[in-house]
């Protein structure tokens, strides 16, 4: 397969985005009734009784709604009337869409969504600002912001959304905003997004995901090189018999990564990944998503899907420029918190003296138990399979995830500038190369990482690597980012041209 | 002359992939390649991989090769399989693999 090279140039201010078109009839507040009442009416002949009386009672709403377009036209216009035709009608005609991360911001979220009829007449539009957005700098605010679009879209009309920052200061929330946009009503009109940002997204074919219509930029010198967002089919939807057998996503998608970091060092420095450093990227990734096909999703065992992208970016020019990398894994679904706990019982045991020993450590976070649950499932032999472990097999899924971020880390300029986040639950972990430093085992060794310098289980991990989030996010986010500096590529002990 | 039983992992990467990775795949491609069957008949079992083959995960091998270190442990392992056809890289990863499975055996043990 050819790799999707995604090469673009930003400019320097004022770009902004648009929900994309709805190919959607165009129509009259007329038309709208009369699409709404052909497209969730239902037919009750050849009905017994009692299931007529149900689908009535449903008619009859479905027909109470579409009287409620054609009352509403009258009025004031709304700010849904400055759309072009066919994009409020799309929005009109939508309907609440289940969504595991939508659901997990917004509590109660299918009884508090309110039908696109209610919205009209409160006519309610929101603007929400972002600043920001990264689980790095700023992680109660990033999911504080996920949380408000998800109110947003569950009670407004119309809104717009800002993105402030200049630039993508992080992949990860917006693998999870590509995500939730799946199952979004179309709510939001657009908004005004930095050039940068704006130039990482058209290279990440994110736009698509996100449902941004981009506005045309002016060429900055700053150059992108995409590892464009690839997502596995949706969970539990394998109809193959020999699903295991047959060559997996995952190992297509692995390949494609070690190209697209060929071609990243070959611009930063006219290298290469040595045949290990191929192979070490190669099994990092494997093990990354086959981690969130086996815990992702409870109800679909061994089934779970996940998203992944990347990108990397230069900055400055000649023998001085920099390379920052991000890379960011998504899996939807059970948290590790809660994933953990399907453990077997001496691994639950265990765990819970951890908990007991460590959680006074957080007196004032209300899911400190969660956090410490987070950090002890990922040491070797921890498993939410407990099957796995009673067969002497599993529970290293971390370590190599962790143990890739160390080596990056090491080969940063600086080795300041590798940042690796965690994000499942209430939990936001910061894994600081110092951790992974002092964890990294020998192959004949067990791995362990307990966030504290001396990298023991007896102390408490380190408080500021733990940050407790305002809302729950279902699923797990590995995010990264690190910098490549090009002398240091090019003197590295292994470096091959 | 009889033929030695011989595991060729092509069946697994049908030349689409270079890698091979997963423990439930490594679970399913024992079951596969009836291994449980092979080890009680016969003596030596080789492995071969096709060129192209990159890299294998030790999720995989742990998955292929739970049932064997818990029936023979890490000795009847190498009596059981030969990996010499495989190139030196592949045979590294299945010993990292044995070599967390021998891991999981020592710690089940210390529990």
């Amino acid at each position: 397969m050819k790799f999707p090279f995604g090469r673009i140039f930003g400019r320097q201010h004022g770009s902004y985005w648009r929900e994309q078109k709805k190919a959607v009839e165009p129509g009259s507040d007329r038309t709208l009734a009369k699409l709404y009442r052909g497209k969730y009416r239902r037919n009750i002949a050849d009905l017994d009784s009692e299931k007529r009386r149900s689908i009535a009672g449903h008619n009859r709403r479905v027909e109470a709604i579409a009287r409620s377009y054609l009352k509403a036209s009258p009025r004031k216009r709304t700010s849904l009337d400055k759309l072009a035709n066919g994009t409020k009608t799309a929005i009109l005609l939508a309907k609440r869409r289940d969504s595991i991360l939508l659901d997990g911001f917004l509590k109660n979220r299918d009884r508090n969504w309110r039908d696109m009829a209610t919205r009209l007449r409160a006519r309610e539009h929101r603007k929400l600002d972002i600043r920001q957005f990264s689980f790095f700098e700023n992680p109660e605010g990033t999911i504080r912001g996920l949380r408000d679009i998800a109110a947003a879209e569950a009670e407004c009309l119309s809104g717009r959304i800002n993105f402030l920052d200049e630039d993508c200061l992080d992949l990860g929330p917006w693998l999870v905003l590509a995500v939730m946009r799946r199952d979004m009503v179309p709510v939001f009109t657009g908004g005004s997004i930095g050039d940068q940002l704006s130039a990482v997204i058209r290279a990440l074919g994110l736009s698509t995901a996100l449902r941004f219509s981009l506005s045309q930029t002016t060429a900055s010198q700053n150059e992108i090189w995409a590892f464009p967002l690839r997502s596995r089919r949706a969970a539990g939807s394998s109809t193959s018999p020999t699903v295991h057998l047959d060559p997996q996503s995952k190992e297509e998608v692995a390949d494609e990564l070690c190209a697209a970091i060929n071609r990243w060092l070959g611009h930063g420095s006219g290298l290469v990944l040595t045949k290990d450093g191929h192979r070490l990227v190669l099994k990092i990734v494997g093990e990354t998503l086959d981690n969130a096909e086996r815990f992702s999703r409870p109800e679909f065992p061994n089934d779970g899907d996940w998203s992944i992208s990347g990108y990397m970016r230069r900055h400055g020019d000649g023998d001085t420029a920099t390379f920052t990398c991000q890379l960011a894994f998504l899996s939807v679904g059970a948290s590790i918190n809660s994933s953990v706990q399907g453990c077997d019982g001496p691994t639950k045991a265990k765990m819970d003296e951890y908990l007991a020993a460590h959680s006074h450590i957080f007196p004032n976070q209300m899911f400190a138990d969660d956090h410490l649950r987070t950090i002890f499932a990922l040491q070797d032999r921890v498993s939410g399979d407990p099957n796995a472990i009673a067969n002497g097999r599993g529970g290293t899924g971390f370590r190599d995830i962790i143990t890739l971020f160390a080596d990056l880390a090491e080969a940063t300029s600086q080795g300041s500038n590798a940042k690796l986040a965690i994000v499942s639950g209430r939990t936001c972990l910061h894994v600081a190369s110092l951790y992974c430093e002092v964890s990294r085992p020998r192959p004949d060794q067990l791995f362990n990482i307990w966030f504290n310098r001396e990298n023991l289980k007896e102390l408490p991990p380190d408080r500021g690597s733990v940050v407790e989030l305002g809302e729950e996010f279902r699923g797990t986010l590995i995010t990264m980012l690190f910098e490549l500096d090009r002398d240091y590529l090019k003197n590295a002990p292994d470096a091959q041209h | 002359m009889r033929r030695m039983p011989n595991i060729d992992l092509t069946e697994l990467t049908k030349k689409k992939v270079r890698m091979l990775t997963g423990h439930v795949r490594g679970v399913e491609s024992r079951g596969y390649f009836h291994l449980d069957d092979l080890e009680g008949k016969e003596d030596v079992i080789f492995i071969t991989a096709p060129d192209d083959l990159e890299a294998i995960t030790p999720s995989f091998v742990q998955g292929f090769f739970a049932a064997t270190i818990r029936k023979f442990g890490a000795a009847g392992l190498a009596r059981h399989y030969d990996f010499s056809k495989l190139p030196t890289v592949l045979q590294q990863d299945f010993q990292m693999g044995i070599e967390r499975l021998k891991l999981h055996v020592a710690a089940s043990k210390q529990a």
